[in-house]
Parts: C-alpha cells; structure tokens; sequence
C-alpha cells in the first residue's frame, strides 16, 4: 500500500452570515496516498471547495472557521500548528491550483517572478540565477515552449491553458507531497482540458504526488481518479475506488451523476439520445430538510428519509466502498 | 499600436477639447455674460463711454475674433490685462504660482502619504473594530463643510490658542514656512477624508482577487502580499488617481489661500470673482483646463507604462 | 423575462438588506424628518417669523434661545431651520438636473454609439477639462445671484460621473440576449432602451441620486462665500459665511449651529447612499 499522506477526519467548516450560522463542510473524512488521486465530485455548493480550502487553510476567517476534525499531514495534525509553519508547507509541501488561471496569476508580475517568488520563500539558499533556471526548468516540465522567453511575459500575453500549466509549474515548483487542483480544468477548451489532465497525470508518474482533484465533472474523474469522494450539502454521501464507484454506485445521487455524463451509460453501455438530469434543487444550506438531504429528488426516497430516523451515517457496504442512504441500490 | 502611436493619437485628440473648452469659455464669458462695461461702469455711463471702454476691451470685434483670441491665448498664455489691476495677467500668474504651490505641494504630498499608509492598514485589518472606526471617521469627516474646518481652525489654533500666524505671507524659503503650517495642517485634514475612503476601495477590490488567494496558496506572509503584490496592482489606480490632482495644485487653493492670506493663485481668483475681472476668471480657466488636458493625457501614458495588460487599441 | 424577475428579487433583497441596516434605516428616517421641516418651512408653517428681532443682537443660546440670536436678533434656530429648506430643495433640483442630464445624454451615447457617442465623450470631456468651481462662477455670472442660479449651477456641473457611469452601462447591456429578444419581437430603440435598458442600470442612478444630494448641499457653503449663493434669505452657507467675522467675537453659535445641521443631512446621505450601494449593487456586496 502506498503512503497515506493526508487523512482528514470528521472535519467540519461553519461559515457565518446574515442569516445564520451555516454548516458548509459537515463531518468529512478522506485519505490521500502518495502517487494517487481522489476526487471530489460534487455540484456547486456541496462543499468540496471548502474542503479543498481547510486543507491549506484557507478558509478565510471571519466569515468561515473550521469548527471540528483533524487534517494529518504526514502524521500532524495541521489544524494544530502555528501560521508559520503553516506557511512553510504551503507552497512547499502542499500545493494547490485554481479554476481560473486567468485571475489565479498575478497582473503585473512577468510569469517568472511569480514561480521565482517560491523558490525564494521555501529554498532560500538558492541564487538568483538559480532560481531563474528553475523557473525555466520548470516551465520546460509543463511543456511550455521557448520558456526562456515566456518567462519575462505576463499572465495577460499567455493563453488560458498556458496560464494553466504557469500555475502547474508554479505550484510543482518544490515537488509538493501534494496537489491540490480546484476545478483545474473548468475553465478551459475541452482540447486544453485533456491536455492539461494528461499532463497532470504525467507530472503524477514523474513526481509521485498524491493529487485531490475537484470537480463537478465525473468525467473528469473517471479518467484521473484513483478513489472518488461524492459530496452533497456538506457531506460526503458515497465513497469508493473508482471502479467501484462507476460499476455499482450506491447512492442516488451518484447514479444520477452518472447517467448524467454524456456518451457513457452505465447499465448499457449505449450511447443515449437523451441525458437525464437529476430533478429538482440542490436544497439551500440555510434550511436543509429532517433526514436525508436528498429527499426532494430522489425517486425512492420513503417515510424513512424524511425525517425521524435523523440523516443517514456514511457506512461501510462493501470493502473500502462506503455510502450514506437508507435505500442504497444495492449490488 | 506600439507606445508611440498611441501617445501620439491621444495628443492629437487635445486640439477637440482645447477648442471645445475655449467654445464653452467664449460662450460662458463672452457671448451669455451680463455686459462687463455695464458692471464696470456702474449704471449711469454715457453711450460714449460704454462703446470707448468696449474698445478698449476687445468687445466690440466680432465674436469670431473674439473665440479664436481665447484658442490662441490657450496655446501663447497671453491672456491680455487684468480688467481691474491693469497688469499683465501672464505676470501675475508666475508671481502667484510659487506662493500657491508652497501651500498646495506639500499638503498634497503629505495627504496623499499619510492616506496610502491609512489605507493599507485598514484594508489589512479589514472588517475589524479598527477599519470600520477610520471609515466612519472619514465619512464623519467629509460631512462638515470644509469653510467651517477652516474657518474654526483658524479661530481656535491661529487666533484662541496662538499656535500659528492668523494670516499674512512672506516671501522666500524659510520665511514662508511659519504661514503655511496651518494651512497644510487643514488641506490635510480635508484630503484625508476622501483619499483613504477611495484608495481603500481601491486596496480591497484587489485583496479579494484570486492572485491573493493563490500567493497564500504559496506560503506568502500577508505583510508580504499587502506590500508586494496588493500594492502594485492597486498602485495601477492610485497614481492614476494622485496624478490627475496635480493640476488643480497649480490652480491652488481658493478658499484657504484667501482666509489666511496668501498672495497665491487661488486668492487672486477669488478676488477677480469678486470684481468681475473677466480676463483673469478667463485665463485662470483656460489655463488650468489646459493643465488637466496634459495631465490626462500623461495619466493614460503612464496607465499604459505601469500596468502590463493595458492593451493599446 | 428572466431579467425581470432578477431585477424584482434584487430590488427586494436590496430592501430586505437596508431594512435590517440600523444605521441605514435611521439615516433614512433623518433624511424624511430634514424632507418634512423643508416642507412645513416652505409652507410658512415652521420659522415663518426667523426675520424677527427676537432679542438683543448675538445673545449666547439660552433656555430661550436654543441656539442663541444672530447680529439682528433674529433665531438662529429658526434661521437654521429655514437654511434646511434651501438647502434641501438644492439638493433635490441639483440631484434631478444632474439625473436627467446624465442619464439622456450616457443612455443616447451608450445605445447609439458611433458619431453620437464620439459628440457624447467629446462634450464631457471638454466640461471635465474645466475645473467646476470656475464653471460654477460663470453659470451664476450668468444667472444672476439667487437660488435659481444656485440650482442650475450645481445641476450643470455634476452630471458628468452620472453619464459616464450610464454610458459604460448600456453599452454592457445593449447586446445582452434580452435586448436582442426585444428586437427580435419588434421593439422600437425607444422603448429597448427606456423599458429594456434602463431599468437595469437604475440602481446607478439611486446610488448617484445620494450621492449629489449631499455634495450639492457642501457646494451651497462654497458658493455663498464666493458671494454667489443664494441672497435676501438664510442659507447654512450664509449663516457658516458669516461667522467669519463673529468667530473673533466669541460667537460660535451661528457657525455651530449650521455645521450641526448640515453634517447630520449630509453624514445620513453618506451612510445611506454607501448602504444602498452594498445593497444595490451586487459587484461590492460583502466588502
């Protein structure tokens, strides 16, 4: 078995606003391996960014605060630890990119400063010219061409998959332990996006990093994931390798996800005419219904889930295959 | 279009507006204006003397002429005579200047220092007792009518408490600085106000971009990113901000130069609006129109020096 | 269609939001009481009598005289309460000019762009190149003393930002799908921009509204100690201008009595107009 370099346990971020206090992440827990991949799917609001934010510590406070769990990295717990030495690992041990390479880099900083400026916060004794041939180095690895040039441009003169490998450069930069990518992808021509993929996977061979990535995208997912995480409202709903997860998803609302993905039916293997949705809205934070938070949409939702017996608890169904519903599809 | 082009086609677009200001000059002050011989001469002048003095001022030519003697005066500085002290008006200007200036320089400096500073620290402590507290002082602050800051501060620091000079002006570096402390004192506390409300906005619009979340994501301090990163994004309109104020500098300060005295260009204004001096309102506003086109003109040069992603078009 | 019902629920929670804004709602409730004294001093029915000697020339405010006499006798407070009705019917004419200006020509410059637009830039710009305090001069040269003169003065010469703003907003908004729908059913330029457009810029409006309001009633002060305010009849800018002179006596209250007044208007149109900028315009929200 690989590594286990982070493990996240029953972790919960509150956030306050005008109309309360908010529950956005609600008892999470995961692990990350080295040289594997988990994802976290789920749709917009359902917390995987928050998550992704706590890790890093991130949540910017007030209005958000991370209100219970741990987050080891390597055996420590982050939660734990002073700012600095927070800092330290920022950048440094754990890395992160963002939906929009676009605003994600810095306006009036050429690219190579901006990589350069790592270097010189986590590997100080470097030189000048070292870190110069760094960030060239760098760019190199992520496939960027005449990198001695491009290292005087800014952002602006790039396009946005350039930007994109900029920010896989800068965030490599010191050979994180781990990375993690928000949405990476989401912003971008699908071309660019396979590319991108492609080379994060290559960087993964190469560098041995575990990676969580973010999406709303089961695309996405099935061609980078090692282990998937689903979350909804807050939770994490269904969890599993990836195999497992596509072959005989258990909750619902992974099910829905799934026939949702255009050309891949996973029952018949067909390509349909028409994509099903999932029905409904995703409920409001502010007022989640009694029991389980799918209720509304979900077609065999009974008596059960709608109050009484309390939301349904993450369980294990099969080996390293866990789901939290009351009706699960069953093998 | 490369940097060249552009400033070059950015000052061609002068000559509009310089002949559009002078066409609202000439048309404010030569053309709607109740008669300057009339208020000259008060209501019982003769015909005769009425048509000899609107010779003599240049009334009497055609409009035209008239127009075309403000665009050129907009390009020469000649702007003639003062109506009321016969002097050259260009004259009377470059005297005025210098004494302006020793007020409205250093005011200018230091308020536009003092809010920068203010700023960065309320935006880095942002949502807290302490930013809220500056805010609503600076709202406070500009809710008072700036005559009356004046005017109580004269009273009470120059006047009750004797701290300052009441008033007066000497000519000359050191001799001036005793009468301008006051002055400066109050165009600070004016500016401050105004200043840190819009370089504060300014400041937080950049603090929530995403560049800021990801140098964090580096491992930056937030020293670190306020001064290095946040600073020189917002720096983009902050100059563009601090420049377009040096010309009123030069068109000085009309209220304080008059209350505490100082032979500036400001109090000249003043009192050619109060004698109805046509020719120097007149060339005070040609010249400080002229002063904001040029200095417009290098704000937007600048724009495109400072910040690498004005794309020139 | 959708536009709409975004723009209802934005006008909505813009109220719900002001409404539960404490300093925002009691800065409301200043401005209506300020509104209400103008109102009942225009119609004679409060300070109908402030040219009255009431007393010995600057008495000290008193339990008599709350805020003392002025050099004639006369009720400073009543003076200052018949200032509140210059001042805010400056404000409001001030405000509308500015409005109407601002929003015919920037809604014509934005939609029709083109020569339109360039003739638009170009007259802002020249009226921007010359300093308002100059421009405030001439128009009142022009006018005459007195409050009209007051009024088109500052209208004229505070309708520039308005137009810009309005201008940059109906250019963002004219090739939206919903414009394009409009066209597609038939609308006139007309009614797209009047029933399309600007109701979805209007909250640049309101926002503008406050903000002139308040910067006409300072601009008052400034032009009645150029000796070009208003005349025959109290004004704050009278009242602070003449204190000028009575300061050196020891006679504050004049000068007190108008700042007071003037900075609580002026304080509660800051307060609500930066409350309805949070509210109304979603860009800043949370900051």
């Amino acid at each position: 078995m690989a590594e286990k370099l982070l493990e996240v346990r029953d972790l919960v971020v509150k956030f306050k606003t005008d109309r309360g206090l908010v529950t956005a992440v609600n008892n999470v827990s995961f692990d990350v391996f080295r040289g594997k991949t988990l994802g976290i799917v789920g749709e917009s609001g359902s917390g995987k960014s928050v998550t992704a934010l706590s890790i890093m510590r991130l949540i910017p406070n007030p209005p958000g605060q991370i209100a219970g769990g741990t987050i080891s990295f390597k055996g420590k717990n982050l939660l734990d630890i002073p700012l600095d030495n927070m800092r330290s690992i920022r950048g440094n041990k754990i890395a992160m990119i963002f939906q929009e390479p676009m605003t994600s880099l810095n306006p009036v900083f050429t690219v190579g400063n901006q990589i350069e400026e790592v270097f010189k916060l986590h590997q100080s004794e470097l030189s000048k010219a070292d870190r110069k041939n760094k960030a060239i180095e760098m760019l190199k690895l992520v496939g960027i061409p005449s990198p001695e040039k491009r290292i005087n441009e800014y952002p602006h003169q790039l396009s946005g998959g350039m930007r994109q490998r900029v920010m896989i450069a800068m965030s490599l930069a010191c050979q994180p332990d781990i990375l993690i990518a928000d949405e990476p992808t989401t912003a971008l021509d699908v071309t660019i996006q396979a590319q991108i993929l492609e080379l994060m996977k290559k960087l993964q061979d190469e560098l041995g990093m575990g990676i969580i990535m973010i999406t709303h995208d089961l695309g996405v997912v099935a061609e980078t994931c090692d282990d998937v995480a689903v979350m909804y409202c807050g939770n994490i709903v269904e969890t599993a390798d990836v195999k497992t997860l596509f072959g005989h998803p258990q909750h619902p609302y992974t099910k829905g996800l799934i026939e949702s993905i255009p050309s891949f039916d996973s029952t018949t293997g067909i390509k349909k005419e028409r994509l099903p949705t999932i029905e409904g809205m995703v409920p409001s934070l502010f007022d989640l219904p009694k029991g389980c938070n799918f209720q509304d949409r979900c077609k065999s939702a009974s008596d059960k889930c709608r109050g009484g017996n309390g939301e349904p608890i993450l369980a294990e169904i099969a080996s390293g295959h866990q789901v939290s519903c009351f009706h699960p599809m069953n093998y | 279009m490369n940097t060249w082009t552009y400033i070059a086609r950015r000052t061609l677009y002068v000559i509009p507006v310089i002949l559009g200001v002078c066409f609202l000059i000439f048309v404010l002050f030569n053309v709607f204006s109740p008669d300057p011989a009339m208020i000259m001469l008060g209501k019982h002048a003769t015909a005769k003397q009425m048509a000899e003095l609107r010779a003599e001022l240049g009334l009497d030519k055609p409009f035209f002429i008239q127009y075309l003697d403000i665009v050129k005066a907009s390009f020469t500085f000649d702007f003639g005579r003062s109506w009321s002290t016969k002097q050259e008006i260009f004259q009377m200007i470059k005297q005025g200047a210098i004494p302006s200036l020793t007020v409205t320089l250093p005011g200018f400096l230091l308020s536009t220092l003092i809010s920068i500073a203010i700023s960065l620290l309320v935006a880095f402590y942002r949502g807290k007792m302490i930013d809220k507290a500056v805010v609503f002082f600076c709202v406070a602050g500009m809710s008072i009518s700036s005559l009356a800051y004046i005017l109580f501060g004269q009273w009470f620091f120059a006047y009750k408490l004797g701290w300052f000079e009441i008033s007066g002006y000497e000519e000359g570096f050191p001799y001036f600085i005793p009468y301008i402390i006051l002055p400066v004192i109050i165009w600070v506390i004016l500016s401050i106000g105004p200043d840190v409300r819009f370089f504060r906005t300014i400041i937080l619009d950049e603090v929530y971009q995403d560049y800021v979340r990801t140098a964090r994501s580096k491992g930056l301090g937030e020293n670190h990113i306020m001064f290095k990163h946040v600073l020189k994004n917002a720096m983009v309109s902050i100059i563009t901000y601090v420049i377009i104020q040096l010309p009123f500098l030069i068109l000085g300060a009309l209220l304080l130069e008059s209350f505490f005295s100082i032979p500036g260009l400001g109090a000249m204004t003043l009192n050619a609006i109060n004698s109805s001096d046509f020719p120097v309102i007149r060339a005070m506003t040609v010249l400080s129109a002229v002063a904001y086109i040029i200095f417009s003109i290098l704000t937007d040069v600048l724009y495109t020096v400072v910040d690498p992603r004005v794309r020139l078009h | 269609m959708s536009t709409v019902v975004k723009s209802k629920s934005l006008w909505k929670h813009a109220f719900e939001q002001l409404v539960s804004d404490r300093m925002a709602l009691m800065s409301l409730l200043i401005v209506i009481i300020y509104s209400l004294v103008a109102v009942l001093s225009a119609t004679g029915l409060l300070a109908g009598n402030w040219a009255d000697e009431m007393g010995p020339s600057y008495a000290a405010p008193s339990g008599e005289f709350l805020f003392g006499l002025d050099i004639f006798g006369r009720s400073v407070l009543a003076k200052t309460i018949k200032g509140t009705e210059v001042a805010m019917s400056v404000g409001l004419v001030t405000a509308l000019i500015s409005a109407v200006i601002g929003i015919v020509l920037g809604a014509v410059a934005g939609y029709f762009g083109g020569k339109v637009d360039e003739f638009v830039v170009w007259f802002y710009t020249t009226f921007t190149s010359i300093p308002s305090i100059m421009l405030l001069i001439a128009i009142t040269f022009i006018m005459g003393k007195g409050l009209v003169a007051v009024y088109l003065a500052l209208g004229l010469t505070s309708w520039v930002s308005l137009c810009r703003l309005i201008r940059g907003e109906v250019i963002r908004h004219k090739d939206r799908e919903y414009v394009h729908a409009a066209t597609a059913i038939g609308g006139n330029d007309f009614r797209k921009l009047f029933k399309h457009i600007l109701p979805n810029v209007l909250h640049i409006v309101i926002i503008n509204f406050s903000l002139t309001f308040q910067t006409a009633i300072k601009s008052e002060v400034i032009l009645s100690y150029l000796g070009l305010g208003v005349q025959g009849r109290p004004s704050w800018g009278t009242m602070i201008d003449d204190a000028k002179l009575e300061l050196a006596r020891g006679v504050w209250w004049q000068l007190a009595a108008a700042t007071l007044a003037m900075f609580v208007v002026v304080l509660a149109f800051n307060i609500l107009g930066d409350a309805l900028r949070d509210s109304l315009d979603p860009k800043l929200k949370g900051k």
